[in-house]
């Protein structure tokens, strides 16, 4: 010990490590793979941001997200997405286009164009707003069960992975589409389906393979109703209806206020 | 509060080395890692502090004594005369001779600061380093500490962008 040690020792350097904020133990992790080990192993969990640096907010009635934040030291968090490339697009002299936040996962945005116009198909983004990093998300594939609805979910735990997921769950629309002449909905046999089926497809997007891919998920317990009950939840508004991802389980708030777990 | 002259408990420490050092055990009790021993009666006549040599024991002990509280056990300053800004403030200037040592020093101090769980020593010890990783680019880290780069370039790719998606 006495002999001049030129690096650290490996419990005097997590105890370095430790000391550091995230932002800079991220940097860390870059010097060496012993030090991303070091981090990795033991410190995972300290690498997320625990402060709150701002809220962004969705006013009903309002076409783009709202952030709100106060002075910091810290790296400034750009609000208002102007790096991403849908932004600063001029029609006819002004300025239309926003970006509306539609999930968050630890830190990360799912986000999606929007305009004072129609947007015939509007891109959609993630975004760590944190580190202006974004990507496009692939155009979402058409539900899974022909005239449903769904929506997008984000799951992101970068103490266990850096890759994000995004999920399409299926939710059950309004009105079913009627695939024969009758006018009366009442007969539609997809109404007395269970809900949610015992073999259910989500379409799963992974930052890893870069495309959405379906996965079966298989029902345990017994299924909440048919596909009848849930259309009797007649205010049914998906932006009412939210997700939270928890320890590498993502939980679905759904119609007729049953809740849903699905195990990543 | 019997004073400080008067029938104090002693505790020995051994370095693997071979050296002892005796202190009074309110200053060994700096240590979270001895006050435990202590506590749990594992302390006997002596204690062998393993893979701290002489030469760092003796500065930790140095630190110890500077920092051990100087207020009685009813809490009452021991000393009446001196302001507790004014030894606050002594006792910064102190930590900054201390801390005056080469590299292979403070990165053993820092060791045994963290196996005898002496936070405030760890927090001085540690500083310089943090510093360094906080203030500079990652090839001075490198060369500041002398960790070799042995990232694939590939690797190096992928953690950048695990940390872009990530982390701040």
């Amino acid at each position: 010990m006495a002999s001049e040690p030129a690096t650290l020792p490996d419990d005097a350097l997590a105890e370095v490590l430790r000391r550091l904020p995230p932002h800079v133990l991220a940097k860390a992790r870059r010097v060496c793979t012993a030090w991303r080990d070091a981090v990795d192993d033991r410190l995972h969990a300290s690498l997320l941001s625990r402060s709150v640096r701002g809220i962004f907010i969705n006013f009903k009635g309002q076409y783009f997200s709202e952030f709100f934040s106060r002075p910091s030291t810290g790296p400034a968090i750009d609000g208002g997405f102007d790096f991403l490339p849908c932004m600063g697009v001029e029609v006819k002299d002004h300025c239309d286009m926003g970006v509306k936040v539609k999930d968050h996962c630890n830190g990360l945005l799912l986000c999606r164009e929007s305009s004072y116009r129609a947007l015939p198909c509007p891109r959609e983004y993630v975004v760590n707003p944190a580190t202006r990093r974004w990507a496009r998300l692939p155009k979402r594939p058409p539900p899974l069960v022909p005239g449903f609805d769904h929506t997008a979910h984000l799951a992101f735990e970068p103490a266990v992975s850096p890759h994000y997921q995004v999920f399409l769950i299926p939710r059950v629309p309004w009105r079913l589409p009627s695939d024969r002449e009758s006018d009366d909905d009442d007969d539609n046999p997809l109404l007395e389906l269970e809900w949610p089926p015992a073999s259910y497809l989500v379409d799963v997007f992974s930052l890893v393979t870069q495309r959405w891919d379906t996965t079966t998920f298989l029902r345990e317990g017994e299924a909440a109703g048919i596909v009848a009950d849930m259309q009797l939840d007649w205010r049914y508004d998906p932006s009412l209806y939210h997700a939270v991802y928890w320890q590498s389980a993502l939980y679905i708030h759904c119609q007729h206020g049953y809740l849903t777990r699905y195990e990543t | 509060m019997a004073t400080r002259e008067a029938g104090k408990k002693m505790i020995m420490l051994k370095s693997p080395d071979g050296m002892e050092f005796e202190v009074e055990e309110a200053v060994a009790m700096e240590s979270q890692t001895i006050r435990k021993m202590i506590e749990d009666d594992c302390a006997d006549t002596a204690i062998l502090i393993p893979n701290i040599n002489s030469k760092i024991l003796s500065r930790v002990i140095e630190y110890c004594n500077k920092h051990v509280p100087t207020t009685g056990a009813t809490g009452a300053a021991a000393s009446d005369t001196v302001a507790p800004a004014a030894l606050a403030e002594d006792l910064k200037i102190w930590d900054a001779e201390f801390i005056k040592v080469n590299r292979a020093t403070r990165f053993n101090l820092i060791q045994a600061a963290s196996y005898l769980n002496i936070k405030g020593l760890l927090d001085l010890t540690s500083q310089t380093t943090i510093d360094t990783i906080s203030d500079n680019s990652l090839e001075e880290i490198r060369s500041f500490l002398s960790t070799k780069n042995d990232y694939l370039p590939e690797e190096e790719q992928t953690i950048r962008r695990e940390n872009q998606w990530a982390f701040q």
